[in-house]
């Protein structure tokens, strides 16, 4: 099969797994009004969040004040740094306006991905795209 | 790791001072690696070394073949090691089977994410 064949399959598998269904929405959904704090800077990551409707902020404490660092929305994840790798949240998420999200811990993890393979799939693209730019980005300090 | 998740890739052993790749090689094949037993260095090609150390019950050589480029890294045996290797297409069939990989190897990643995070901060701020 020709990596062209097999990239066009996987895009087609992944698109049949796009819908959530209701047991996954009443098991692990959450609805946040707004201007919740869903993720607070300093403490350490016990859920990841994935967002399915609404938007939230991405903040950081600079000196006395908050800076909103980006806006993000439907079909991302949050947290999912230190949720991982255990290390203290880097930043402070806010709901900007209601949420709907569904919210995973570690320990039923087996439950994200039974849910959506598609979703672990996807982290696993993001975080090597991540770990190649940031490879790039030292790279370019010499 | 189960035999399940195993059959999907083929078994190698390397010596000490095997050189499993090297920066600038093309990530195709065989090209996603798991450790069962041993210790692999990678080394980004820096001036001055990041080595970045493998265990075992470990992913590594993911990176290039998810991101579609040539190896970002060496990825060097310091012990004689037993490994795993599987193609894209094996990996993600055994990834889409077993929850435990998918969580070691997102794990893994985050990791190696942190230390490439930190060490940037780390030499901005040195002013390198």
């Amino acid at each position: 099969m020709s990596d062209k064949d097999y990239n066009e399959i996987m895009k087609i598998a992944f698109q049949a797994e796009d819908a959530i269904n209701d047991e996954i929405r009443r098991k692990f959904g959450h609805t946040y009004p707004d201007k919740t704090i869903l993720i607070k800077e300093g403490d350490i990551g016990q859920q990841i969040y994935w967002i399915l409707g609404g938007e939230v902020y991405i903040t950081r404490r600079e000196g006395n004040k908050y800076k909103v660092l980006n806006t993000v929305g439907k079909g991302e994840l949050i947290g999912e740094m230190s949720f991982f790798d255990k290390s203290v949240r880097s930043a402070t998420v806010i709901s900007k306006g209601p949420v709907e999200a569904l919210v995973f811990t570690r320990e039923n993890f087996q439950d994200i991905f039974a849910a959506s393979p598609q979703w672990t799939k996807r982290l696993l693209t993001s975080l090597s795209t991540r770990i190649q730019l940031m490879i790039e980005k030292l790279n370019s300090l010499h | 790791m189960t035999e399940q998740e195993l059959q999907y890739g083929e078994q190698l052993r390397a010596e000490p001072g095997t050189m499993l790749y090297k920066p600038g090689d093309p990530a195709s094949g065989a090209s996603i690696f798991y450790i069962v037993a041993g210790l692999v260095r990678l080394d980004l090609p820096l001036a001055d070394r990041l080595p970045v150390y493998v265990h075992p019950d470990s992913v590594f050589g993911l990176v290039e073949t998810l991101a579609s480029c040539p190896r970002l890294t060496g990825a060097y045996c310091l012990e004689s090691s037993i490994l795993y290797r599987w193609d894209r297409e094996g990996f993600d069939l055994a990834s889409s089977v077993s929850w435990e990989l998918a969580f070691n190897t997102i794990t893994g990643l985050t990791q190696y994410l942190r230390v490439l995070n930190a060490e940037f901060s780390s030499r901005l701020r040195a002013g390198s």
